[in-house]
């Protein structure tokens, strides 16, 4: 698409030349987001520095009928962040933290702020911002709030959804609304609900309002290692029948182990587990030793060898450490991995896992399971060689395989990473016409003209029955499974 | 007549509604009626039809109903796993579950368990031409496609009628506990500060004022203006041991039996008005003191006070005609001033809707209704529609 020059001349008025990127090698920064192997070049990319630049941006494309992207850190494992051909809007630029309001504990900031960085603001009051996704010390809230962001500790927690109280946005034709209200409750359709996680598709936040909770008063981190699968999986199952809700429960395989163990990530887990099993428990101090007691307990009757409580803060941080890094890890095996999320219901586990490896023993590849146990949250992940024709096609069709199961079993197609461009193919697996037809009028309520960041969430023939071909369509040149090249 | 064939009977009722372009009346239980504006309506829609359990696998924590199934009816086959479904809207157990996600109704537990919103998976809804409709699904963790979950709850079915929904259940804890502690009225401006940050702890917190107290046998000595702090502790012994330490820096405490919580939920009473009062948490004392002001010398008014969240409910008895005269100046009195100050009525005396300004609905959630009840056929008037001018069908 070639960008009018009277359009380029008006974002440069809004927000400096210097902020408006044209040319090519500027440009290939931003051709790529966390998912990996897919590339797409914006047309141009523009950087506003402050809420009413936005606006003044999102209105010069709305005049001239231009699509738009949306980005933030671009650490997106879905591809949302791709502008394939359109004009990329860059908010990492909006980093402040605006204000922190320690008594009713809600803090405004700028869609531009790195998770990470809002929770170290906050610790001092004793508070902080809980959706802890993986990549939370680059990620920003504008994006956590785009995807619906998780974490190890939404278990607990809750998402990113949990956590935001409202938003100021502008909507893809230049209009701004406020959704929510930070401290009172709102009459009227949850837009604000069905904002968070709506992928950039509905508009730009310009001001979000978080939610700010306490730090806990103790946190506690046992790690149990297993025979198998399945009595790992006994244990997720005993533990949560308890009605103690841990902050985390997170699982990893023997190929997940191992890799982590052969790498400088090396947490000491026992390499010739079937699987282990890391749980943090934490809020007051009071009653949190029973509460460890009860889940070593659960352990051990479901046939753990061994449960170890971290007795120090370094021991739980070297603990955390292995499962943080385990995809890093998995780079020591081969030079591309294909990164997946899916959620089953917890009591499918065993057999869903069991599933995924007879399809990667099929396809001859190694599939990694690590996984946020508690909820059913799976990240298999096979690393490969993608200069091998072969093997990436076998890589490719086994993944198709696992999704299939992971949805014959009564799961999703994305937990936490988002549809994206990557999980389109499989939304028509998951919902009939209707429903996506539905979910397409709603994207038009907020923008007619599917404008912003086109093509993505859902597939556009289902858009087509409601609104005509979308105004600019992407032609995105990716494959349709993940790869790291 | 079987599942399959119910649904199909409601999906061409809404669909002849709609062919004739005549305004329905969405019914659950019929416990909720009078919630919410006043509805334009010649017909009713019963979704009661729609009962039982669909799906529940206990070690999942998930449970999947019919709409129509009662609260007690989900509360009765949880139980015998020793689970929960961790939602006490204001009301009683016999409430639906479609009208509770309908009205996005929650209680006291909203504090630990979060709001009605927060604990429906996925669900599904017919919409005004009788077309089904599903989003979200039976996992705890889903972000595939937009989240049309979170718009049906508390859209009053002006978004469709609610069908089926899943729900995320919680394990019974080991110990439960609820506490009672007598708080005087000039001490509740310093009360979250007292009790700290990790008074978030708790899995429900209400401060009762005397009426409210009196009203539920929560212990206030009558004649006194002593308030009532309610909290319901949850874990193990430990935890509730420093919990109850905790509270007694604040004043006397007692423990009380969780029957209490039944009581608090039925605080509205019957043909009552009921308001949902909201401001900044740190604004408490102002806040009390304005709404007091506000309510004059109206006798008997119950206040229920989450400290945390900054909400009040308040009920207003109004069981005659001179009251209900006098409840149309109170909403008045509601509707000036303090901006800070939200205002919800949910249920309020026929007469009285007319002192409630019109909802209006911003562009978005007009194309939304829109897109789902072209025709404005469903709950005609509760929620964004011009307030019918003649007396509403199906208020008591």
């Amino acid at each position: 698409m070639a960008v009018p020059a009277q359009l380029i001349a008006e974002l440069e008025r809004i927000v400096g030349a210097r902020w408006v990127k044209r040319r090519a090698g500027e440009l290939v920064t931003y051709d790529a987001d966390g998912l990996p192997g897919y590339h797409a070049m914006p047309a141009l990319a523009v950087f506003p520095g402050e809420r009413g630049e936005v606006v003044s941006v999102v209105r010069a494309l709305a005049t001239a009928g231009v699509a738009f992207v949306a980005r933030g850190a671009g650490t997106g494992l879905s591809g949302g962040a791709l502008a394939n051909d359109v004009v990329l809007v860059g908010l990492n630029r909006l980093s402040r933290i605006l204000e922190i309001d320690a008594v009713n504990r809600v803090a405004h900031v700028e869609p531009g702020v790195v998770n990470a960085k809002l929770s170290r603001a906050v610790a001092p009051f004793g508070l902080q911002y809980a959706p802890d996704p993986s990549s939370q010390t680059v990620c920003t809230i504008g994006g956590n709030v785009a995807e619906n962001a998780g974490g190890p500790h939404c278990l607990k927690y809750g998402v990113t959804l949990n956590h935001i109280v409202a938003l100021d946005i502008v909507r893809p034709d230049g209009e701004t609304m406020r959704l929510g209200d930070p401290f009172t409750e709102t009459e009227g359709y949850d837009l604000l609900g069905v904002f968070i996680g709506s992928e950039g598709c509905f508009g730009i936040a310009t001001d979000v309002w978080v939610r700010l909770v306490p730090l806990p008063q103790a946190v506690r981190t046992l790690l149990a290692d297993f025979e198998s699968v399945d009595a790992a999986a006994r244990a997720v199952s005993k533990i949560v029948a308890t009605g103690i809700v841990p902050a985390a429960l997170e699982m990893m395989d023997n190929a997940t182990i191992r890799a982590v163990e052969a790498s400088i990530y090396a947490a000491g887990y026992p390499i010739d587990a079937a699987a282990i099993l890391l749980c943090e428990v934490d809020g007051l101090l009071a009653g949190l030793q029973e509460d460890v007691e009860t889940i070593s307990a659960c352990c051990t009757s479901s046939g753990a060898r061994d449960v170890r409580v971290a007795t120090t803060e370094e021991d739980r941080v070297r603990l955390w450490q292995g499962r943080k890094k385990a995809f890093g890890a998995m780079g020591r095996i081969a030079p591309a991995l294909v990164v997946q999320d899916a959620v089953v219901p917890r009591t499918r586990l065993p057999e869903v896992l069991a599933e995924i490896g007879v399809i990667g023993a099929r396809h001859g590849v190694r599939v990694c399971n690590v996984f946020h146990a508690g909820d059913g949250n799976l990240h298999p992940n096979i690393p490969y060689d993608a200069t091998d024709a072969d093997e990436s096609g076998r890589v490719h069709a086994a993944m198709k395989e696992i999704m299939r199961a992971c949805i014959t079993a009564g799961g999703t197609i994305t937990g936490e990473h988002g549809v994206g461009l990557d999980k389109l193919p499989y939304m028509t697996a998951l919902f009939d016409e209707p429903s996506l037809e539905m979910m397409c009028a709603v994207r038009t309520a907020f923008d007619p003209d599917h404008r912003s960041n086109p093509g993505k969430v859902v597939p556009v023939h289902s858009c087509r029955e409601w609104h005509g071909t979308p105004a600019t369509r992407t032609t995105a040149r990716v494959p349709d499974h993940t790869v790291v090249a | 007549m079987s599942a399959r064939a119910r649904l199909a009977d409601i999906a061409e009722q809404l669909a002849s509604a709609e062919r004739e372009r005549t305004p329905v009346r969405i019914a659950g239980c019929r416990s909720w009626l009078d919630a919410g504006r006043p509805v334009e309506s010649t017909r009713e829609v019963s979704a009661a039809s729609l009962n039982g359990i669909i799906e529940y696998v206990p070690g999942d924590l998930v449970m999947t109903v019919a709409a129509g199934t009662s609260l007690r009816d989900i509360a009765d086959a949880t139980r015998e796993h020793g689970q929960w479904l961790a939602l006490d809207p204001f009301g009683s157990d016999s409430g639906s579950i479609g009208a509770t996600v309908a009205t996005g109704s929650s209680g006291p537990l909203a504090l630990g368990a979060g709001r009605t919103r927060d604990l429906v998976l996925g669900a599904s809804v017919l919409t005004a031409g009788g077309t089904a409709v599903r989003a979200g699904g039976r996992v705890v963790k889903n972000v595939a496609g937009f989240d049309l979950v979170r718009l049906w709850a508390g859209a009053y079915g002006t978004l469709g009628v609610i069908t089926e929904v899943s729900l995320r259940l919680h394990a019974l804890p080991a110990v439960e506990e609820t506490f009672a502690v007598t708080i005087a009225r000039a001490d509740i401006g310093k009360l979250s500060e007292r009790l700290g940050l990790d008074a978030l702890g708790f899995m429900a917190l209400e401060l009762l004022n005397p009426a409210a107290a009196a009203a539920c046998d929560a212990g206030a000595a009558s004649g006194t203006d002593a308030w009532i702090l309610l909290a319901r502790v949850a874990g193990n012994r430990q935890r509730s041991t420093a919990q109850r330490e905790r509270l007694a820096a604040v004043g006397a405490v007692r423990e009380l039996g969780s029957d209490v919580w039944m009581r608090v939920r039925a605080l509205d009473g019957v043909g009552n008005a009921v308001a949902r009062l909201s401001a900044a948490p740190s604004l408490l004392e102002d806040t009390l003191a304005d709404v007091e002001r506000r309510i004059g010398s109206a006798p008997g008014v119950r206040l229920c006070v989450t400290p945390h969240r900054g909400g009040i409910r308040a009920v207003f008895p109004t069981p005659d005609a001179a009251a209900r005269t006098r409840m149309a100046d109170t909403v008045r009195a509601f509707q000036r001033g303090d901006r800070r100050l939200a205002v919800l009525w949910e249920q309020l005396p026929a007469n009285c809707w007319a002192a409630v300004p019109p909802a209006t609905l911003d562009v978005v959630s007009q194309r939304i209704r829109d897109a789902f009840d072209p025709h404005r056929v469903l709950n005609r008037g509760i929620f964004g529609d011009p307030a019918p001018a003649r007396s509403p069908a199906g208020v008591a």
